[in-house]
């Protein structure tokens, strides 16, 4: 192969699209992302105020609680470690945090069993904002149970356990 | 049930599912590997999951999966070893500039267009947890990479790793596989100093030194297991052992570094001498355990990490054909274009640009990478697995299309006027298949010699009947008839051995052995069956 042709194609082939590469990274560095959520969250709340409201025992039976955030982007899939494992498809906009899982036959699996004391019309609601403290993210909100007038809803606040990586399935 | 229990099932149920996958894609032509990565998936939550929450969650617990993935990093751990131990420096030299601008060239194109694909998936799937730049640059290593023991196992499949085609593609594949390791070694710094305490010149520093010692001070160690292998022809236990320790030492200290477990065992499988028995021998050593316990507990444990049903609605559907097309684009027609650049032919810089897609297993490995250190996101890592699947299963009907096996069946009396007829066969169908003229003289010289025998045969039919398949890289020749088997001596026969009776038959035999480049023949219930192979 001719040298002179090598070093033009070289330039052609490898030189121009590295020079594009380098476009790219600096047209990258103006993109934002959605903050970052994924990893395990332990929530501090009092859930005294549901005893005896249906489905208290959602997560009243579940201390310390613990929340499991898988992210992709703007959508998120939280998971609390009560006795149901209970699965909450969830969306990040902007910086607030919101799910809900009906808690019905209709609703988002695992249904809770009848021991949760769930009637069956509730929907488990998550709503938190992302906040900032001394670099550290934590989220502050309410867990809260549609469908049932007279629950109050319940203040949290959470911190991340494990601020990097998707270890676990 | 206790863990050890679950753990044993659920790899009693990995390997059942892993064989019976991998044989039926070898039913429909397609590496063994390929069955057993969709074998995983299919144990995961994008099918038993999904249809069988029940059963799935017997079988894989959450809580269990843990040893399941301690498993199967060991696994990737000795293969990345045997990955490391395949690569051969020295077939990068055999095939000069042309695998320098093709590697190159098969790097660069898919890295830019899966950096410009980031543009679009940072906002939509990723999280500020990474940056642009780690995130770009994985997608672009991700896009890159061509897997090359799976892209090994098709070119010996097809009977194509001497070829020249073979031999570039292996050569590239190669390159691609060193750079790829390099970038996502330098991607896994970049993300890990973001949240840990070590310095990063602790790091760069040690990652220097580290390479610095394997090359120096650890390749002359790797060179006295070769010595003492070709002492005795084997390598005792102990040395056994000592090579696994060599390993496993080597990857601990990659992952102290903050990079990973993966890297100090590719290293350590690159200094490894690369005598062709002596990588074989590795190779045995190894293999059977990796392959058949722990390599299915991988994919098994990647499917788990898989979820299809994440993948919600047509937006997202969209964003995944777009990163399985380019990918397709960039490695394909970016090795193709800068193959044939390089002056290779259009139609073999095609299956050049065909090989260098295949992702297989080794994008996996960089995929679960990625996942563990965050740098992509559960939904992106699903897209990104269905596209190495598609990259690879695309390879072998590829390969079939642009050098199809073209097939004709013959039948002759052997006799008067059969060595023309023979000739002008192979000529005619020969010069129409694209075969060099001188396998074609090659190939009618032996079938000529077959029939000659024939005739001399006792009891040898009327009506012979010839088989040629050829597809670019070889012809196959199958030769039926009725009789006694022929006798294919090694050496040529005498003068005075000639001209005693059936002396000529013994002739006719030698001669066929030396005008192919191998012959098989097998005799049952008075049928015999010549299969002649001749390299293109």
């Amino acid at each position: 192969m001719n040298k002179r042709k090598l070093v033009v194609d070289y330039l052609l082939i490898v030189g121009i699209p590295l020079v594009a590469f380098v476009g790219i990274l600096r047209v990258g560095r103006h993109l934002t992302a959605p903050v970052a959520l994924h990893g395990n969250w332990s929530v501090q709340a009092d859930f005294t105020p549901w005893q005896g409201f249906p489905c208290s025992a959602l997560l009243i039976n579940s201390q310390p609680l613990l929340l499991k955030i898988d992210q992709s982007g703007r959508s998120l899939t939280l998971t609390l470690n009560n006795s149901e494992r209970t699965v909450l498809p969830g969306t990040l906009d902007g910086l607030v945090l919101s799910t809900a899982i009906s808690t019905g036959q209709g609703g988002t699996t695992p249904i809770p069993r009848p021991d949760a004391g769930c009637r069956g019309s509730e929907s488990l609601r998550i709503q938190a904002a992302v906040k900032q403290r001394e670099n550290q993210r934590f989220l502050a909100g309410t867990f809260s149970l549609d469908g049932c007038a007279s629950c109050p809803p319940i203040a949290f606040s959470a911190n991340r356990q494990m601020p990097t990586g998707r270890t676990q399935p | 049930m206790s863990p050890t229990v679950t753990l044993i099932l659920q790899i009693v149920v990995i390997i059942i599912a892993a064989r019976a996958l991998g044989l039926l894609f070898r039913l429909i032509h397609q590496p063994q590997v390929i069955g057993e990565i969709v074998a995983g998936i299919l144990l995961g939550p994008s099918l038993l999951g999904w249809t069988a929450p029940k059963i799935s969650a017997i079988l894989f617990p959450s809580a269990s999966l843990g040893y399941l993935n301690t498993f199967s990093q060991v696994g990737i751990v000795i293969y990345m070893f045997l990955v490391g131990a395949a690569l051969n420096y020295k077939e990068l030299k055999n095939c000069g500039h042309a695998a320098l601008l093709t590697s190159h060239g098969s790097i660069v194109a898919p890295y830019v267009l899966g950096a410009l694909l980031a543009l679009m998936l940072y906002p939509r799937l990723s999280d500020d947890g990474v940056s642009f730049l780690g995130f770009a640059l994985f997608m672009g290593a991700a896009m890159s990479v061509t897997a090359f023991p799976v892209l090994a196992r098709i070119l010996t499949d097809r009977a194509m790793m001497g070829s020249r085609l073979g031999t570039l593609a292996i050569a590239c594949a190669a390159v691609d596989d060193i750079t790829g390791w390099c970038i996502l070694a330098y991607i896994v710094v970049l993300i890990r100093t973001q949240s840990e305490s070590k310095p990063v010149w602790i790091t760069i520093a040690g990652i220097i030194i580290f390479l610095l010692f394997m090359i120096y001070a650890a390749k002359p160690l790797g060179q006295r297991f070769y010595t003492a292998y070709e002492r005795d022809g084997r390598l005792s236990e102990y040395r056994v052992a000592a090579l696994v320790v060599f390993v496993l030492v080597s990857a601990l200290i990659t992952d102290w570094l903050g990079i990973h477990l993966l890297f100090g065992a590719f290293l350590c499988g690159a200094i490894m001498p690369k005598e062709h028995e002596f990588v074989l021998y590795i190779f045995e050593k190894f293999e059977s355990v990796t392959v058949v316990l722990l390599l299915p507990l991988f994919f098994a444990f990647t499917g788990l990490r898989m979820n299809l049903s994440s993948l919600k609605g047509g937006g997202m559907w969209l964003i995944c054909t777009s990163i399985i097309l380019v990918a397709i684009v960039g490695k394909l027609a970016g090795s193709m274009i800068a193959a044939h650049a390089a002056g290779v032919p259009w139609r073999d810089a095609t299956g050049i640009g065909v090989l260098m897609n295949t992702r297989g297993l080794m994008e996996l490995v960089i995929l679960n990478l990625g996942l563990d250190i965050g740098v992509i996101s559960p939904v992106l890592f699903s897209m990104m697995v269905l596209m190495a699947l598609v990259t690879t299963f695309m390879t072998t009907p590829l390969l079939k299309l642009i050098y199809p096996l073209r097939r004709l069946a013959l039948e002759i009396m052997p006799g008067l006027g059969t060595t023309e007829a023979i000739f002008k066969f192979m000529e005619k169908y020969g010069s129409a298949w694209g075969m060099r003229p001188e396998v074609a003289t090659k190939a009618s010289s032996a079938i000529d010699e077959v029939l000659n025998a024939i005739g001399q045969l006792p009891l040898a039919s009327q009506t012979v009947r010839i088989g040629a398949e050829f597809d670019a890289f070889k012809l196959e020749s199958e030769i039926d008839y009725e009789g006694p088997p022929l006798p294919l001596p090694e050496t040529a026969p005498s003068a005075e051995a000639i001209m005693e009776p059936l002396g000529e038959l013994a002739l006719a035999g030698f001669l066929i052995r030396q005008h192919s480049d191998d012959v098989k023949v097998t005799h049952h219930d008075g049928h015999s069956h010549v299969h002649l192979h001749f390299e293109h």
